[in-house]
């Protein structure tokens, strides 16, 4: 007891080291606590603050394609909008992309938040040179030759046969595609999404092949620079657009709902197909025996794709 | 000599002792302290099971379907998405794990026409559903409850929200 007094007195040093110690425990505890809080505070912030922005560039979509439907929407920066908590101010733009050629109309959403922007889209596409251009008065045509036994209620009218097809600028698809054209995998997996599908134009891709007896499921429009070959027994149920810059051949026995055909080049048409739509070609069409074919003029009704982010 | 060198064993017995009656004397706010972190603990967890089963289930029925219908099952409301694609069926439910513990846990089911169903567990083991309730505001609204409970602590909490279909409506 005497030697612990001795040293209480010689060395007091010691009991502030022990509350030393003790207050760096507790510190250490409570900085722990308050990163875990500020940690957690953050993420809640940025998962309420994209939660946000998702609604209301959903929300300014759907108003805004309401909109167009009804009168010309202009492209528009809104007034700024300050969001909580945090009040970050943000503010959403409306982009109205028109294209007389094709036509096509294309309305974003994009808004900027920190370093990157969010933007959702939503397409309305007519048929080449517009669903009134006279060339769709007739269900099939061909600017060359029919050849094949056709109904005689299919052969062209309305539009005077010519050499020469007018000019449309389908190539224009192209800077509009949502994905690439699906795979057997992705069509036998997902179907279509309602959106319009084409590969790039730099990559150096052949024809675009669907399998022999593949279902198509669900609407799309799908374009394609070179030919699209539609295997044989192959069918589709949903409202589906061809556009083609080559030509377009359609196995034996193919059954086409909802179909609207569009190739600048030729289109070959198989044994037993039935189609129930609308056929045009820049070149020759040629038809295989016991083609029927009901004309369906509802498919070229604009394509309104589904919303999607970008 | 000693005592220039450094402590003695004697030394940090005492600076020991003296830790443990100043921890003894604010016991109660240490106990307060640790309680506290293991509710914040408990939080995070359930914080970071809500988020990721909503966000699943919103970006599902926000983006990807055309028809949402609303079933009612033991467990609450079963979910099913007919998505875009029309091959593909998503469905998000509670049900019960069964085991030496049985407990309820929200699942998330794949159906891809031809193929057998992909189910898979959306919470984590710790984490028990306590409810999943789902109701029709309108033709494209709906709100979404979940309740979570820690299976330790019992500690629990309720999430909702509201999620709006961008191109599809419930039925």
């Amino acid at each position: 007891m005497q030697r612990a007094r001795h040293l209480v007195e010689q060395k007091q040093g010691f009991i502030v080291l022990s509350l030393l110690l003790l207050v760096l425990v507790l510190s250490i505890l409570a900085q722990g606590i308050i990163h875990i809080v500020k940690q957690q505070a953050k993420t809640q912030q940025e998962y309420i603050r994209h939660r946000q922005i998702a609604i209301l560039g959903t929300e300014l979509l759907l108003g805004a394609v309401n909109q167009e439907q009804q009168n010309n929407l202009q492209s528009q920066i809104l007034q700024e909008i300050t969001l909580y908590p945090g009040a970050e101010k943000i503010a959403p733009q409306i982009i109205v992309e028109r294209r007389k050629t094709l036509p096509l109309r294309a309305i974003n959403i994009a808004i900027k938040y920190k370093d990157a922007t969010w933007k959702m889209q939503q397409l309305i596409i007519e048929p080449p040179g517009g669903s009134l251009h006279s060339i769709y008065n007739n269900l099939l045509y061909s600017s060359k030759e029919i050849i094949g036994e056709l109904p005689e209620k299919l052969l062209p009218n309305g539009y005077p046969l010519s050499k020469t097809m007018p000019q449309m600028d389908i190539n224009g698809y192209l800077k509009y595609k949502s994905n690439t054209l699906p795979s057997a995998g992705t069509l036998q997996e997902m179907g279509l999404l309602g959106r319009l599908y084409a590969n790039d134009s730099g990559s150096s891709s052949g024809p675009y092949v669907i399998k022999a007896n593949t279902t198509i499921k669900g609407n799309g429009i799908l374009y394609h620079n070179n030919p699209i070959k539609l295997g044989e027994g192959s069918s589709s149920t949903g409202k589906l657009w061809l556009i083609c810059n080559d030509e377009i051949i359609i196995g034996d026995n193919v059954a086409l709902e909802n179909i609207f055909l569009y190739a600048n080049g030729p289109i070959f048409i198989g044994r037993n197909v039935h189609i129930c739509g609308i056929i045009i070609s820049a070149g020759k069409i040629q038809v295989g025996e016991g083609f029927v074919m009901r004309g369906d003029r509802s498919v070229l009704e604009p394509f309104l794709t589904t919303c999607y982010m970008n | 000599m000693n005592s220039k060198k450094g402590f003695m064993l004697l030394e940090i017995t005492i600076a020991f002792m003296l830790m443990c009656l100043l921890f003894a004397t604010f016991y109660q706010a240490f106990l307060q302290m640790a309680v506290s972190m293991r509710k914040i603990y408990d939080d995070v967890e359930l914080n970071r099971v809500a988020w990721s089963v909503m966000s699943t289930v919103e970006s599902e029925i926000m983006y990807n379907s055309q028809q949402v219908i609303l079933q009612d099952n033991k467990y609450g409301t079963r979910i099913v998405c007919r998505n875009i694609g029309p091959q593909r069926t998503v469905a998000f439910y509670c049900s019960k794990v069964e085991g030496t513990k049985p407990k309820v846990v929200v699942y998330k089911s794949t159906q891809i026409a031809g193929k057998p169903e992909g189910v898979n567990p959306l919470s984590s083991p710790v984490v028990l559903a306590e409810k999943f309730q789902v109701e029709k505001i309108d033709g494209r609204t709906l709100c979404l409850e979940i309740e979570l409970k820690i299976e330790t602590t019992g500690r629990s909490k309720t999430f909702t929200e509201v999620i709006r279909l961008c191109n599809g409506h419930v039925i």
